[in-house]
């Protein structure tokens, strides 16, 4: 089944992407995060291609305690984050949906272009994460909070580990990256419970 | 016994108990200072790789700790490296006990040392890379603080910290895997570039010192100048592992001229950003980043000199700078916050703190005196024969710090509302005064200390043969 699974790249793919779209779309913390812990599934799921197994439920388990740690950090300000008016809160959601999909084609063609030309590197795992590099650096543009664009930042680092753990597929660095996203989702959660209230509550823009 | 672990536990304890008495900072600060303080002189004096009795005991100290399949190894430049390390740390927080930092200061400057300690013992040496982003991630908690919530300057820190890791290991993977050499110049162009970004978020090298302008608004000073501090010294250990590790890199003569290219941008940068600032944290930020572009000039002169005048600033300026914070969280306390505004007609009331912050400011530029004269003469000297913009540079960069000393002078000392001194003194001044007075006798007698520093750069083999 692991077999099965780690050979079906198209899923993840798709999977990564349409999780990108919710993390840079939505306005509810709480179903970002769930985009989050999505984008997380199918980051260890695509891993199961060049990783073994073991590494892949490291990675997975990682993630899912990334979320939960920034879901933590995040109950109180739900009711806040969703406030504005319905006009604003389309636009802003169709503003960045296109802004997400420009990046995408722009990945596209910087896979395309055999910029990065790893032998040996599945044609959908190099996409992934050129795409998932880029979505993130998108999030961390155009966001203002903290919890948004430490998204941003994990979903960054989540491309460039799945080149990097590629490159160099040792215990050490996994377990040396899995010490950096529980310590980024910590500190993201740090910052974030520092915003005051009130400019959650006035802040109508992520 | 394994040193490496013997000392990251030890790191851990007093981690541990300056965090169990955050509620009482003078407590934790002093602690904390001490147990860096003596971990250092510990990295320093401890025999390694060979036994000795210890009374009725046979003991040897190993420096190799295995972990995952990575070592961390205690070698000598890294036994250099880290003693200064926790020096540097032990003296930042004695001098923080009258400074009014986070409670969590203490404990997690601490952790920060250990943490920068461990990517300086790493091996492969690539790896240290990811422990400078956890150290970013620490250095964040210590910078934004519920009553500083520096939340946009985390971000930033973060984020830039984030690129260089990347960078790092990318460029170390070229470099180490791939195998750099003048046969593929597209890697290697590619590989320097991934470097440079590297390197310029570790030393702060404008524009990736973005986070700092803003942590000098938010955040605390003195919390600032303390991470500046820790993040550049750490950025020239790096530069200099990097250049001892890569021959690549080491002999391209487009790396100095590189260094010297970024060094002097740095210094004017550093100085015109001085001149018009209306807060003091931000002078002292720029400050630390017109130092880092004297450093830089240092190491472009590609030989063993360069490289001792290096280790020799990263270290003398430490006193000087210290004294200036310290003052300045002083002034803060006392007259509400750093700008221009709030300081006009300060001296009056608060003689001593002006005296100090001003003398800590003069010393920081390099008048004679200073720890940091000699080192910066020997390079007008060199360059006066090799290279006229660098010796302009430096020159400017006196006159410009000079300018600046003179115009928080007038500032300081302009007429105000109620005039009076304010009598009595408080720990600070006698702190203030053993750090000044650390700062002559190095400036005086630069042979009591500098040479142990410039020592440092001896244990790297590949870099002075």
């Amino acid at each position: 089944m692991i077999d099965t699974l780690a050979s079906t790249l198209v899923i993840p793919t798709v999977g990564i992407a349409i999780a990108g779209s919710f993390l840079l779309a939505t306005r509810r913390r709480v179903i970002a995060i769930a985009a989050l812990a999505g984008q997380y599934v199918f980051v260890a799921w695509m891993s199961l291609s060049f990783l073994p197994v073991s590494f892949g439920m490291v990675r997975l388990l990682t993630g899912l305690l990334t979320s939960g740690m920034l879901y933590q950090s995040t109950l109180v300000r739900e009711q806040s984050a969703t406030s504005g008016a319905l006009l604003e809160r389309l636009t802003g959601k169709a503003f960045r949906l296109i802004a997400y999909g420009i990046v995408l084609v722009a990945a596209y063609g910087v896979f395309s272009s055999r910029w990065f030309n790893i032998p040996g590197m599945e044609d959908l795992v190099l996409l992934s994460a050129i795409g998932l590099a880029s979505s993130g650096l998108l999030q961390i543009g155009i966001s203002r909070e903290s919890l948004p664009i430490g998204m941003g930042l994990i979903t960054l680092l989540c491309g460039f580990e799945m080149l990097y753990t590629f490159l160099e597929p040792s215990r050490a660095m996994i377990a040396l990256q899995a010490a950096v996203h529980l310590a980024l989702a910590l500190v993201i959660s740090y910052l974030d419970s520092l915003l005051p209230t009130s400019s959650v509550e006035g802040d109508k823009t992520r | 016994m394994n040193v490496p672990l013997m000392m990251m536990a030890i790191t851990l304890l007093v981690a541990l108990t300056a965090f169990l008495f955050r509620k009482r900072a003078h407590v934790s600060a002093w602690m904390a200072a001490g147990g860096t303080f003596l971990l250092g002189l510990l990295v320093l004096v401890v025999p390694l790789e060979e036994a000795f009795d210890l009374a009725i005991l046979q003991v040897r100290f190993d420096n190799e700790f295995v972990l995952l399949g990575r070592s961390l190894l205690l070698d000598e430049p890294a036994r250099g490296f880290i003693g200064f390390l926790f020096l540097l740390a032990g003296v930042l927080l004695a001098s923080s006990t009258y400074s009014k930092t986070n409670r969590f200061f203490s404990p997690l400057i601490v952790l920060l040392s250990a943490i920068l300690a461990a990517a300086m013992m790493m091996k492969p040496f690539l790896y240290a890379a990811i422990l400078m982003e956890l150290a970013a991630i620490v250095a964040v908690l210590v910078l934004a603080a519920p009553e500083y919530p520096a939340r946009r300057a985390g971000m930033r820190l973060l984020f830039v910290y984030t690129l260089a890791m990347m960078a790092i290991l990318l460029a170390g993977w070229l470099l180490g895997v791939v195998g750099v050499t003048g046969a593929t110049p597209e890697i290697a162009r590619w590989t320097a570039a991934l470097l440079a970004l590297g390197f310029a978020v570790l030393m702060a090298i404008p524009p990736f010192h973005y986070w700092l302008s803003v942590a000098a608004d938010e955040s605390h000073p003195y919390v600032v100048v303390t991470l500046l501090l820790f993040m550049q010294t750490v950025g020239v250990f790096f530069l200099l592992r990097f250049l001892d590790t890569y021959e690549w890199f080491r002999i391209q003569s487009s790396t100095y001229d590189a260094m010297r290219f970024i060094g002097i941008g740095m210094g004017w940068f550093g100085a015109f950003m001085m001149l018009g600032q209306v807060r003091m944290t931000r002078v002292l930020a720029y400050a630390l980043i017109m130092d880092m572009g004297v450093v830089l000039m240092a190491a472009s002169m590609a030989d063993q000199q360069g490289l001792e005048l290096m280790m020799q600033f990263t270290a003398a300026r430490v006193p000087a700078v210290v004294l200036w914070a310290m003052n300045l969280t002083s002034f803060i306390r006392v007259v509400g916050d750093d700008t221009h505004a709030k300081l006009t007609g300060a001296a009056h009331r608060h003689r001593w703190r002006s005296l100090f912050l001003l003398l800590g400011m003069v010393l920081a530029f390099g008048v004679p005196f200073s720890p940091v004269f000699p080192g910066r003469w020997v390079m007008v000297q060199h360059f006066a024969s090799t290279d006229l913009l660098v010796l302009a540079t430096m020159f400017a960069m006196w006159i410009i710090s000079g300018s600046v000393v003179l115009r928080w002078y007038r500032i300081l000392h302009a007429e105000s509302a109620g005039n009076q001194a304010l009598v009595g003194r408080e720990a600070e001044f006698y702190l203030s005064c053993i750090l000044l007075g650390t700062t002559f006798l190095v400036g005086m007698f630069p042979q009591l200390v500098l040479p142990w520093m410039e020592g440092i750069v001896q244990g790297l083999s590949n870099l002075i043969p």
